[in-house]
């Protein structure tokens, strides 16, 4: 048998080039069992907030409450992730846009306004919706009327980009009249907008029980059987070295990456993050 | 005849396989399953190169890489060619773009009426340019035919969460939906058995399964959007007279070899789907396993529908068109993809056999038999003819197209800018990778004359 003779000097200097390697990951195969966590987050914070970690730090909790009120209106930042820092992940954060979702509670029905605008190519883009849901825990979708379009340069309606649509949703049949066409859906589930399921979220009887529901985002494109699961607290360092801990609520499901809703002690959903997108809250009336 | 209306859709690296009726079982595309069933989809398809630039640059003017001077991202445009925007205007046509382009050294707006630009973000733009595109239709005024180009970015944001800190990724997350990951692919364990380490990235395999799992709903996304405009031609008083044609730049590692990304010419990155509809003018339902087709062939396909000629200097580009309508028509016998990123190389696809051919070695892959490419057949004699033979297609083919020359004084540029910058590396963005046609040009050559 040939023996390979090594004096100590040698054995600790390739010792240390195989934990060098192996600590890189360029041994795979002698280092960490490959199935096991993720080898990317630990690095870059908590995961529910990393697509603006950048923003944080300019970031208020909003106080109003909100429990008890059957009537106000949300306002949340949209907040874009546009590139993160190569050794520290930290997010470069810009508020591209505002929505703001104004809730009115009527006899058996909730009536939501909804106005978005959000920056992207150079213009403005406008979403006005008017939503009619039903009351109670639920809070699904009834009926709706939607306009989109977008500005020129110069800040004026680009006349070729409005679309309208109206739409309702009766026994799970979704019906939405576009034009000179109809096309619908099959809800099985509660149907709820992106705007929508912060009441659901809100309202919910036991926050911390699973959901399961349809998303009939921007009132048109139908993503059925998202799953909403409890997903812990998240602690965050804010403006002013305050640091709060907030409830996470994750939603799950087709068409859409993990959606993650930051909740306070009050169930005010204070951040909700996207990927590429996220909302925070800038004020409650 | 009046002229069809042509609406051409396309997705960012979406992977060729990635489309629930192709099989995939980890993602659920019904709008593109519709397309499919109701259109025909091209399955032996490939992109000239796998690099967004390049692979824009042969759609719009039906030249390969070297040909229309795209080498590699950034690299610009030849300015005398002209592309499909102004072709098919000057044939008759309303021009309109909306979306992702991408052409480097060509404005968009000179060749096409822009509609809305998009973002360099699917999440954050491909809503707005599908509405942009839906609302054209409805709005619109006039009975000039149309050409409508959509570029949608999904499911091209993997390409953040695939960065070294994972960028907007929550890969933390992974372990809630453990039961909703999808396997690693069947190959994915080839790089590190024939290297040892990873490819590109020391991730977990958990890391890598979730990175696929947030693919599929990137792609879910895009399937959304293509469905959005593909019911409005279809619901709009154009349906009965317009060609729409659905196809994807490049594809995606997607873990396939241990890669994401794209750049090289595995299936993975260099095959897209393509797929093309016309109710009652395109053969329905059909998925064509026999025929093998480029993004070059696209604006030979466009063309050839809108009546109007050939695009000046196509080459090797040829029109689906017969194909599509049944006619029996002698059809290429191989296809060529090439990339300029990392080492150069080109891919000879034929029947049964691909060729990646570097400068100093083959690799050979039985695509029937083999199709995740696991096993180099290039060594040994039992294939010498194989390689032989694509040796020659591939002589053959810089016989037939018009290589790009090098422009006059880049080395000076480059030089200039790297000795301002202090920086050895540096230089002007576009010839960041330094200069690429010399390189090419070089190989090309002596290929050509018989090494």
């Amino acid at each position: 048998m040939n023996t390979l003779r090594i004096n100590r000097r040698q054995f600790l200097q390739t010792s240390a080039v195989a934990a060098t390697l192996v600590a890189a990951g360029r041994l795979p195969l002698l280092g960490a069992e490959p199935d096991s966590g993720s080898g990317i987050d630990p690095s870059t914070g908590l995961h529910a907030v990393k697509p603006i970690r950048g923003y944080l730090p300019r970031f208020s909790p909003i106080a109003e409450p909100l429990q008890g009120r059957k009537s106000y209106t949300l306002t949340y930042d949209i907040v874009h992730w546009g590139g993160a820092d190569r050794k520290t992940g930290m997010s470069a954060n810009s508020v591209v846009g505002q929505v703001v979702i104004k809730r009115k509670a009527g006899i058996g029905e909730v009536a939501y306004e909804i106005t978005q605008d959000t920056r992207i190519g150079g213009v403005k883009n406008f979403i006005e919706a008017e939503i009619t849901c039903n009351a109670g825990d639920g809070i699904s979708v009834r009926e709706w009327k939607v306009r989109f379009y977008y500005t020129q340069r110069q800040g004026d309606t680009d006349p070729l980009s409005e679309i309208r649509e109206a739409g309702r949703c009766r026994r799970g049949q979704i019906q939405i009249d576009s034009g000179s066409y109809r096309y619908g859906y099959s809800a099985k589930h509660i149907l709820v907008t992106q705007w929508t399921v912060l009441d659901f979220l809100i309202r919910k009887a036991n926050p911390a029980a699973n959901a399961t529901f349809d998303l009939l985002q921007d009132l048109s494109l139908f993503k059925p059987n998202q799953s909403l699961v409890y997903d812990g607290k998240t602690p965050l360092s804010l403006k002013g070295e305050k640091t709060v801990t907030l409830q996470a609520y994750a939603q799950t499901g087709e068409g859409v990456l993990p959606i993650h809703y930051l909740c306070d002690e009050q169930r005010r959903p204070q951040l909700v993050t996207n990927s590429i997108l996220s909302w925070a809250l800038t004020k409650v009336a | 005849m009046r002229k069809p209306n042509i609406v051409f859709v396309h997705g960012d690296q979406l992977h060729h396989k990635a489309i629930s009726v192709y099989g995939c079982k980890y993602v659920h595309t019904p709008n593109l399953d519709r397309m499919v069933r109701e259109g025909y989809s091209f399955v032996e398809s490939y992109c000239a190169m796998p690099q967004c630039c390049p692979s824009r640059a042969s759609w719009f003017t039906g030249r390969m890489s070297k040909e229309h001077g795209v080498v590699v991202n950034g690299y610009p445009i030849d300015p005398r060619l002209p592309d499909l925007g102004q072709w098919l205007r000057r044939h008759g046509y309303e021009t309109v773009y909306t979306g992702k382009w991408h052409v480097s050294g060509r404005d968009v707006a000179g060749s096409f009426k822009v509609l809305h630009r998009g973002s360099g973000h699917g999440e954050l733009g491909d809503s707005t340019v599908a509405r942009s595109a839906v609302a054209y239709l409805r709005n619109r005024t006039g009975d000039q035919p149309f050409f409508l180009s959509v570029g949608l970015l999904d499911p091209h944001d993997c390409c953040f969460p695939a960065t070294s800190h994972g960028g907007p990724g929550k890969y933390a997350f992974a372990p809630k939906i453990r039961d909703k990951l999808p396997p690693l692919p069947q190959n994915f364990d080839y790089g590190y058995k024939t290297t040892g380490m990873p490819q590109i990235r020391n991730w977990s395999h958990q890391d890598w399964r979730y990175y696929i799992y947030s693919y599929y709903r990137m792609v879910e996304m895009l399937d959304h959007e293509v469905g959005r405009i593909y019911d409005a031609v279809r619901n709009s008083q154009y349906a009965e007279n317009t060609l729409f044609i659905f196809t994807s730049d490049h594809g995606d590692g997607l873990g396939f070899h241990s890669k994401v990304s794209k750049g090289f010419l595995e299936e993975e990155a260099a095959r897209v789907p393509a797929i093309v509809s016309w109710p009652g003018k395109v053969k329905q339902g059909v998925l064509d396993t026999e025929h093998l087709v480029s993004g070059v062939d696209i604006a030979a396909t466009i063309c050839d529908y809108a009546g109007a000629p050939p695009l000046p200097k196509m080459t090797i580009a040829r029109s689906w068109r017969p194909l599509l309508e049944s006619k029996d028509i002698a059809w290429r016998d191989y296809v060529v993809a090439e990339t300029s990123i990392g080492l150069l190389s080109v891919s000879i696809r034929d029947a049964q056999f691909k060729s990646i051919i570097y400068e100093d070695r083959t690799r050979l892959y039985d695509i029937q038999s083999d199709p995740l490419e696991t096993k180099d057949l290039a060594d040994g004699l039992r294939y010498a003819a194989v390689r032989k033979r694509h040796r020659d297609h591939f002589r053959e083919y810089i016989s037939q197209i018009e290589l790009y020359p090098e422009p006059p004084g880049i080395d000076e540029l480059i030089a200039r800018q790297r000795r301002a910058s202090g920086r050895p590396r540096a230089g002007p963005p576009r010839y960041r990778r330094g200069n690429l046609y010399k390189a090419y040009i070089r190989w090309y050559e002596k290929v050509k004359a018989g090494a």
